[in-house]
């Protein structure tokens, strides 16, 4: 399905944060990085992503197990994890 | 490899010996973690370094990883045009679009095993270096004498020596080896049961490369040294075969040329786009069909594609190869330092974790990486 880039907390005064979803996509992880990558990186996915520049949010309800690997009750087709995937796989299609 | 080793004869004699040695006994080591770490857990060197070293390390190494490999894989096609140039008669630059076509349409269509073997049984031709090198009667002493770690002797130039030995320990300890190696290990579903093929395969595979890079010194030193050629083209080391092997040496010579060009073209454009699929975290395989890998089938077609451009444009493959040794060693620290953390966590390793003996190792890996890319470009600009 791809990397986990980043997490979504909910911090409640007086309790202690609580991971609320995974994050999916460039957008979490450019915003990481220097500022030009993370200008382009966001320019083009509110420009073209699925998403419009928005990460993909996988509820933390849906995570089955936690270690190196994070497996969650998710099938991959269905959300848009595999946007891109898809349609660079349209124009690889017609290569022979 | 044959460029440096060819170039460090040529000039040195054998004073050169000692740095291959040097450069095949760290790559043994570092490929067998690369192995292992791929049989364990299961998951590959770059991906584990995005996963425990974070994404900023991960995109710094990545971007100067890509700028190394593009240059690597320019420099390969560059020399395999140029194998093609000297059976043929065509200039090399009319080969770079066939070439490309033909590296790209066999990752395209082949898989991972079809490609380890036919790379692998394809590559024994270089073998005539080691006939060739045996042919030349070179004096046993001389040769012994070249694995003592010495500097340019009397008369030669430091700064070109070093340069040399720079670049060779550059061409040896190549970062898209260990990517590739512990990609494949993915690839060919390793588990525990392999780490015994896995040692074998990163000492007897390593020490056949490095056995040829030395066969190659040799017959240049034997060869090109006496009659003055300093190989500053390619073409400059045929001697190297057809003075001890006669007609058929010159055909060897472009075999083994176009061959082990072909074979680190189709490692390093794969290793590119594994860097960059295990890192963006997006479906990786060469045994998948590109429709199901499309974003890891098109990273490897761009840079094929590119990677042909300087060779188009009539750039001499000698320079690129040169440029991008010196670079692999400029970028050495940041892609050797995560072994040492990888390769002590036990979420990845477990029981396998790296031993006092092989931490060791590592450490003195790195601190080599840190001295040769501090003197890498003062090396390239006085001896380059």
């Amino acid at each position: 399905m791809g990397m986990v880039d980043g997490l979504a907390l909910e911090v409640v005064n007086g309790r202690p944060p609580r991971v609320t979803h995974i994050l999916v996509g460039g957008v979490t992880l450019a915003r990481r990085l220097s500022p030009p990558i993370r200008w382009l990186v966001l320019w083009f996915a509110r420009r073209y992503g699925v998403r419009r520049g928005e990460p993909y949010r996988i509820p933390w309800s849906a995570v089955r197990d936690v270690g190196v690997n994070i497996t969650v009750d998710l099938d991959a087709r269905d959300t848009p994890a595999l946007y891109w995937e898809d349609r660079v796989g349209r124009f690889v299609r017609r290569l022979p | 490899m044959i460029a440096t080793a060819s170039q460090a004869g040529a000039l040195f004699g054998f004073r050169h010996l000692w740095v291959i040695a040097l450069g095949t006994l760290c790559t043994i080591f570092l490929v067998e973690m690369s192995g292992r770490f791929a049989a364990v857990s299961k998951h590959t060197i770059r991906g584990a370094m995005r996963e425990r070293l974070g994404a900023s390390f991960f995109v710094l190494t990545l971007i100067l990883s890509l700028l190394v490999n593009f240059l690597v894989i320019a420099s390969e096609i560059g020399g395999l045009s140029l194998a093609l140039q000297l059976v043929s008669g065509i200039p090399s630059r009319w080969w770079a679009a066939p070439v490309g076509l033909v590296v790209w349409a066999l990752l395209w269509k082949g898989t991972f095993s079809f490609l380890e073997r036919g790379i692998a049984l394809l590559g024994l031709v270089t073998v005539a270096f080691v006939v060739g090198a045996c042919a030349t009667h070179p004096p046993l002493g001389g040769v012994m004498r070249g694995f003592l770690p010495g500097g340019p002797g009397t008369g030669g130039e430091p700064a070109r020596y070093w340069f040399i030995a720079v670049s060779i320990l550059g061409a040896i300890i190549s970062p898209y080896l260990f990517y590739f190696y512990s990609s494949g290990g993915v690839e060919d579903q390793w588990d525990e049961s392999y780490l015994g093929v896995n040692r074998v395969v990163a000492s007897v595979g390593m020490s056949f490369g490095s056995v040829v890079a030395m066969a190659v010194l040799v017959a240049s030193a034997m060869v090109l040294l006496p009659r003055g050629i300093a190989v500053d083209r390619f073409e400059e080391a045929v001697p190297v075969l057809t003075v001890p092997l006669g007609r058929w040496g010159f055909y060897l010579f472009a075999a083994s040329l176009g061959i082990a060009c072909l074979g680190a073209t189709l490692e390093a454009s794969l290793s590119t786009a594994y860097e960059l699929a295990q890192g963006f975290g997006w479906r990786w395989g060469e045994s998948l069909a590109p429709r199901d890998a499309s974003r890891f089938a098109l990273s490897y077609t761009i840079v094929i594609a590119g990677a042909a451009v300087p060779t188009l444009l009539g750039l001499d493959p000698l320079k690129l190869t040169i440029l991008s040794m010196a670079l692999t060693a400029l970028i050495l620290p940041p892609v050797i330092v995560p072994f040492v953390i990888l390769m002590n966590d036990e979420r990845y390793l477990g029981r396998h974790r790296n031993g006092l003996v092989s931490n060791v190792v590592v450490l003195a890996i790195i601190a080599l990486a840190f001295v040769l890319a501090v003197v890498s470009i003062p090396l390239q600009i006085l001896g380059g």
